[in-house]
């Protein structure tokens, strides 16, 4: 017979058992939530959006009052920027009808229109370990499925990866675990964006750039379209830092990301799977 | 009636801290989202009190409703809040906890402890960067959260010591 302080022990480690299978069976598949974690998540979004509400309207009030500080220097450099602004526009877009007639022209396939669902961001990441964020789909509950890309009126946001209900976690594009092919428009050069471990700061970095490729701090960075979800030319972010190594073959370049995902409140879900799960689903048969 | 109320606080605690990244938008960048979580199942093992087996329960519970919050792999936070409760549960009544100070020097030890073992249980690129903003957050809030649970306990089991303290009889960190 076992003395009770044997049994508890027993009971404790079968207890600390249980969640070392969870995470087999979550690095088996990753993107699946069995019925009590969709019901779970189901209840306690509403009450995750509820809080978030609250604190979004505290911190906004506060945001606002703080940065009323400043605000007569900021609104002449925006006038300037505007007028600025406006003569580039009007340039851009003889260049983009000039580029639309040469591809008439060449009889190029121009871009196709992803169709996407709009979603608000319920719940913030809270964790440098797992940079996730939760939305809420206003519509099109259903369509949403994991891989799908999320992006936002300043760039690329990251992928979706798990979903229960009208309910998707989103893997952002600044966390280690998220890769996506980007390209410098400027010189052309290529490279796999990764998002880095850092403090709470969101920053990413470009690997696999080949060191015969000239980039430079303040270059911009878009997606290529290439391997992936993301259509081509989603805004990315500016390169910060670019390191060099006497060795190998490959130069780094570190990047702020175009979005602020501190302050992120509407995004849009495009309804793109990856190529992979594209093959991977069943074909439909005619 | 005393697992209900924690438990209650505890559901409370993750789903503000998934709120916090709005509340101090300015500021986040140096200081990160409490883990509220953590410091109740931390509070609940340095209390000492019920069996081991309800404590492991009550932090796995906690741990795994945190995986589904905050989009973590399933098990990883379960295990570490796990670990963390019986860490601190090995901790009653052999460490003093009578100042503040000493409550946010627990509060960040554990901090640490649950980064490590993050940094263990779902390898990637991390980096001990990651550390500073977590444990300058569990120095300011663990003691808070360690008094406030303290009265809560105080009020729905008074007949009994909340935080039994073997060398910290009659200490007073209220």
């Amino acid at each position: 017979m076992l003395s009770r302080r044997a049994r508890e022990i027993v009971v404790v480690a079968a207890l600390l058992a249980l969640p070392i299978l969870f995470l087999r069976a979550n690095l088996k598949s990753p993107t699946d939530l069995n019925f009590f974690d969709r019901f779970l998540v189901r209840v306690s979004a509403p009450l995750q959006s509820l809080c978030g509400g609250i604190a979004r309207s505290v911190g906004g009030a506060f945001g606002r009052y703080v940065h009323l500080v400043g605000v007569e220097a900021q609104r002449e450099k925006l006038v300037e920027d505007n007028a600025r602004l406006r003569a580039e526009l009007a340039e851009a877009k003889h260049t983009a009808e000039r580029e639309a007639q040469l591809e008439r022209l060449l009889g190029l396939k121009t871009h196709e229109k992803v169709p996407s669902v709009t979603a608000r961001v319920i719940g913030a990441e809270t964790s440098p370990f797992f940079r996730v964020m939760r939305l809420r789909v206003d519509r099109g509950e259903g369509e949403v499925k994991p891989g799908m890309p999320v992006v936002s009126a300043d760039g690329v946001v990251g992928r979706i990866q798990r979903v229960a209900g009208s309910f998707s976690d989103v893997l952002l594009a600044v966390d280690p675990k998220c890769a996506i092919d980007v390209v410098v428009p400027r010189t052309g050069a290529r490279g796999i964006l990764h998002g880095v471990a850092s403090d709470n700061k969101y920053r990413a970095r470009i690997e696999y750039l080949s060191k015969k490729d000239e980039v430079a701090v303040g270059d911009e960075v878009v997606t290529s379209g290439i391997g992936g979800p993301f259509p081509r030319d989603l805004p990315i972010g500016k390169i910060v830092s670019v390191g060099k190594s006497e060795v190998g073959l490959y130069q780094e370049a570190e990047l702020e990301p175009a979005v602020d995902y501190g302050r992120l409140e509407n995004v849009l879900v495009l309804l793109a799977l990856p190529p992979e799960s594209i093959a991977a689903q069943p074909a439909v048969k005619k | 009636m005393r697992g209900v109320v924690f438990g209650l606080i505890a559901y409370g605690s993750l789903l503000w801290e998934s709120a916090w990244g709005w509340l101090f938008r300015d500021v986040r960048a140096f200081f990160a989202a409490p883990e509220l979580g953590l410091l109740v199942v931390v509070y609940l093992g340095l209390c000492g009190r019920g069996s081991p087996i309800a404590l492991t329960a009550t932090a796995l519970a906690v741990g795994y409703l945190r995986d589904l919050l905050v989009g973590s792999p399933r098990g990883v936070e379960a295990l570490a809040f796990a670990l963390c409760a019986l860490a601190a549960r090995l901790l009653h009544g052999r460490v003093f906890l009578d100042r503040w100070g000493q409550l946010a020097i627990v509060g960040a030890l554990f901090a640490t402890l649950h980064a490590f073992l993050l940094m263990l249980l779902a390898p990637g690129d991390s980096s001990m960067r990651m550390l500073v903003p977590l444990v300058l957050s569990a120095l300011c809030f663990a003691p808070i959260v360690f008094v406030f649970l303290r009265r809560v306990d105080d009020r729905i089991a008074p007949e009994q010591r909340s935080l039994h303290l073997e060398r910290d009889v009659g200490a007073r960190w209220r």
